[in-house]
């Protein structure tokens, strides 16, 4: 732009500042549809992510529990044949979350190979035979992705 | 021009936000969350990690997790709070010249190159979300900061590639996310108590000749370094702990995977506990016994979380009372309490603030994010964004719209809709070859055209005859910047337009407004149940008129016995349509629905029947017309 095009008069600077103003303006409006239906779509396929990780420790203690069987050593036939018939209506139970997590897009994190702080959780580190440092030993929590999405990561314990 | 970031680098979080359409937003980062742990880790493959990946790895990897950077930031080795921070930090810091380094991955850091790491992280996740470049930031600090701590902060912010335009002070960003610094004189405390630390400012918004502005000047400022959520966390763990040893005879203290849990528990109950009045702690299989396994099953009632903070938020009130002294000022004199921090939430932080200062505190914008919102709201104010009053816009203080069929008012813009606007909406014709229509322009938020303000009418006439529900008129609501109100009316058809103008339409005094908004509350059941019955008398109306109609044109396709039934159930809508009993006429139209539909089903049978048994018609010869009127209202 030479000297004679540069806006000189009061009116001519005002107009130049409102003209940007209104490009702006419009630049911020046509930013804000794009957003807004960037956000309305990932609304549509995470919509459920609130109500999913508030129902996560529910499913987690489901889990603890699964772990915790007492020994039926002691138990009479009769009595171990009443014993498991409850359990297996449980894992039943857990069967059905199964299904449901994979219906609605949710996937257990693996813990498999090394720790990945975008997957994993570190809760501790112990000395374990044939891992090496950073390899995950065990899971102590279940971790989930929603799409693909990180929901909540895996709590795990790592080797020294 | 590349927009301008602002920046909340905290203690424990961080967070940024920007101008967008002349307000502030704040800026998610790329995991999606609002706020970013101000945590920077080097694991031990030498990759670095920030933000809540980093914390992920805290717990195996704490002597190179770095965390409370801003503890150091600008500080000498030989400062008090640096030699009391090296106690108990968990990563090493050392002494170099006269200034700290921290030991990262066996390399040390000044606190500025860690702050920066943070401050990149920020400003790549801005530009991800945004799509541009952020080449500059506004960046807060608190207020007590000195200036090798300020000048320090904006080393951070050019090591991490942002040119930082202003250090602002931490309550100030507070008190213009609130809009304060446009009340002159106004005597503002902002009581910010964060997940680390508590700080307490006593603000002055004065008024500068030189530059013909406002500035809000930090009066006096106190606070406690080491008092934080992450304390109130630390008392609820310790009783939750006690509570467990007491009934099981078991310390988990000791137990690291039992106190991870117990503390995200602790935490989410604190924050449960906020809106209800009792919460359980329901950990189960927490640990194992002699027994078997053992569960913490706590009830914690609120009462019980404000025992055991008490004393906390009691600390708070000291700094409060210096602040105040070093101020010369007394509770009566402060005009406004700004509330900053998560622990904020808390109705027992809230109730002790607000007993003490005598005054309701303000704490309406969300509490975690109300500093990087100023910030935003300063960096948009430099960069022209927001310009005093020249970009200040207006809303719609009620609802706008006309009369239509029945005396219920149609609204066109809704109330609070910012200007300048426009809507349109098309409408059609209450009887057959109505010459003209009537446009009643109302304010409001009644349902009925009576309880609202008449701000003019105008009519259109000139209409082609034509049966009711077929003619177009588009209707067309115009308010400009300076709250002009026009309204045009133009039938479709023959392009003839009528129109208004109102200059009144944003001239109510805040009381009236106020007045018909609550008037419109108090009475929004009745007026509901008012409009669905003139709705429903409407829509008998058009039933029986579209009824007759197609009997008219039926003809004899239609076999007397279906003729009758229907006439039959014509005849009991009409004697109901102008009652008032809505559920009888619905029970009538639903009743004339089931038989019309059966004539009409059995008219296209009677057709297809009579098109099969048909040779294909001629090129050329035209179909019969078997247009549906328009209904009433129908939008565009």
């Amino acid at each position: 732009m030479d000297d004679q095009t540069l806006p000189t008069t009061n009116y001519e600077l005002q107009a130049t500042e409102y003209l940007a103003g209104w490009k702006r303006a419009q630049a911020d409006y046509q930013n804000l549809k794009k957003e807004t239906e960037r956000e309305r779509s990932e609304y549509t396929k995470y919509a459920n992510e609130r109500l999913l990780h508030e129902l996560l420790p529910m499913i987690d203690q489901l889990s603890l529990a699964m772990q915790h069987v007492p020994s039926t050593e002691n138990l009479s036939e009769a009595q171990r044949k009443v014993w498991e018939n409850w359990l297996a209506g449980l894992r039943a139970v857990q069967g059905s979350w199964d299904q449901l997590a994979k219906n609605v897009g949710l996937e257990r994190i693996s813990i498999e190979g090394s720790f990945d702080p975008m997957l994993h959780d570190a809760a501790g580190e112990e000395s374990a035979e044939g891992k090496s440092p950073v390899e995950i030993i065990r899971g102590v929590q279940d971790g989930w992705k929603l799409h693909g999405k990180v929901l909540r990561p895996a709590r795990v314990i790592i080797a020294k | 021009m590349s927009k301008i970031l602002g920046i909340d680098l905290g203690t424990t979080n961080s967070c940024m936000a920007i101008i967008e359409g002349g307000q502030p937003k704040v800026i998610e980062n790329s995991e999606g969350a609002r706020t970013t742990p101000s945590v920077v880790a080097v694991t031990k493959t030498g990759e670095r990690l920030v933000g809540q990946i980093a914390k992920r790895q805290a717990v195996v990897n704490p002597e190179n997790t770095l965390f409370s950077i801003k503890r150091l930031i600008g500080r000498r080795w030989d400062d008090a709070e640096v030699q009391r921070d090296h106690k108990w930090l968990p990563y090493k810091i050392v002494q170099k010249g006269d200034g700290v380094r921290i030991v990262m991955g066996g390399k040390e850091y000044s606190p500025e190159e860690i702050s920066a790491f943070v401050l990149q992280k920020l400003k790549a996740d801005a530009e991800a979300r945004l799509g541009e470049k952020i080449t500059e930031a506004v960046i807060t600090v608190p207020a007590y900061f000195d200036d090798s701590q300020r000048q320090a902060t904006k080393v951070a912010g050019e090591i991490a590639g942002l040119k930082v335009s202003r250090i602002i002070n931490e309550p100030t960003a507070a008190a213009l996310a609130y809009g304060f610094d446009r009340k002159k004189d106004e005597k503002i405390v902002v009581y910010d108590l964060g997940g680390g630390t508590f700080d307490v400012s006593v603000l002055e918004v004065a008024y500068d000749a030189a530059t013909s502005q406002n500035t809000v000047e930090v009066r006096a400022t106190n606070g406690d370094t080491h008092l934080g959520g992450d304390d109130f966390d630390q008392l609820i763990i310790r009783y939750l702990v006690d509570d467990f040893k007491k009934t099981e005879g078991i310390d988990l203290s000791k137990d690291t995977l039992a106190l991870q849990r117990i503390k995200d528990a602790a935490e989410k109950a604190k924050i449960e506990l906020s809106s209800a009045i009792e919460t359980e702690v329901n950990q189960p299989f927490i640990t194992s016994g002699a027994t078997g396994p053992k569960h913490m099953l706590i009830k914690l009632s609120r009462a019980k979380l404000e025992q055991l903070v008490g004393d906390l938020v009691e600390k708070t009130l000291e700094p409060c009372k210096k602040a105040l002294a070093d101020a010369k000022l007394s509770t009566g004199d402060i005009n406004e309490i700004i509330l900053v921090g998560g622990m904020t939430r808390m109705p027992l932080v809230i109730q002790i603030v607000e007993k003490f200062f005598g005054k309701k505190a303000n704490s309406s914008v969300n509490p975690d994010e109300v500093v990087a919102i100023g910030a935003a709201i300063q960096a948009g104010n430099l960069q022209g964004d927001i310009k005093g009053e020249l970009l200040l816009l207006d809303v719609t203080p009620l609802s706008l719209g006309i009369e239509t069929l029945g005396g219920v008012m149609t609204k066109i813009i809704e109330r609070n809709t910012t200007i300048p606007t426009s809507k349109s909406q098309i409408f059609s014709t209450a009887a057959d070859s109505q010459p003209s229509v009537e446009i009643q322009v109302l304010q409001g938020e009644r349902d009925m055209a009576s309880d609202n303000r008449s701000l003019g009418r105008f009519t259109l006439s000139g209409l082609p005859p034509a049966p009711r529900g077929v003619p177009q008129i588009e209707v067309s609501f115009d308010i400009d910047a300076n709250g002009i109100l026009s309204v045009k009316a133009t039938d479709k058809a023959t392009n003839k337009e009528q129109k208004i103008t109102i200059t009144a339409s944003t001239n109510l005094s805040k009381d009236e407004v106020e007045r018909m908004r609550k008037e419109a509350e108090a009475h929004a059941e009745e007026d509901k149940k008012r409009r669905e019955s003139i709705e429903i008398k409407n829509m008998a109306e058009t039933m029986v008129y579209t009824t007759e109609k197609m009997l008219k044109d039926a003809g004899d396709k239609v076999k007397v016995e279906d003729k009758k039934e229907v006439e039959e159930k014509l005849e009991a809508l009409k004697k109901l349509k102008d009652s008032d009993d809505v559920e009888a006429i619905k029970k009538a139209a639903d009743e004339l629905a089931t038989v019309a539909q059966k004539v009409g089903a059995a008219m296209y049978q009677q057709n297809q029947q009579a098109e099969a048994s048909q040779t294909p018609p001629a090129e050329g010869e035209a179909k019969k017309e078997g247009e549906e009127p328009k209904t009433e209202g129908e939008s565009k």
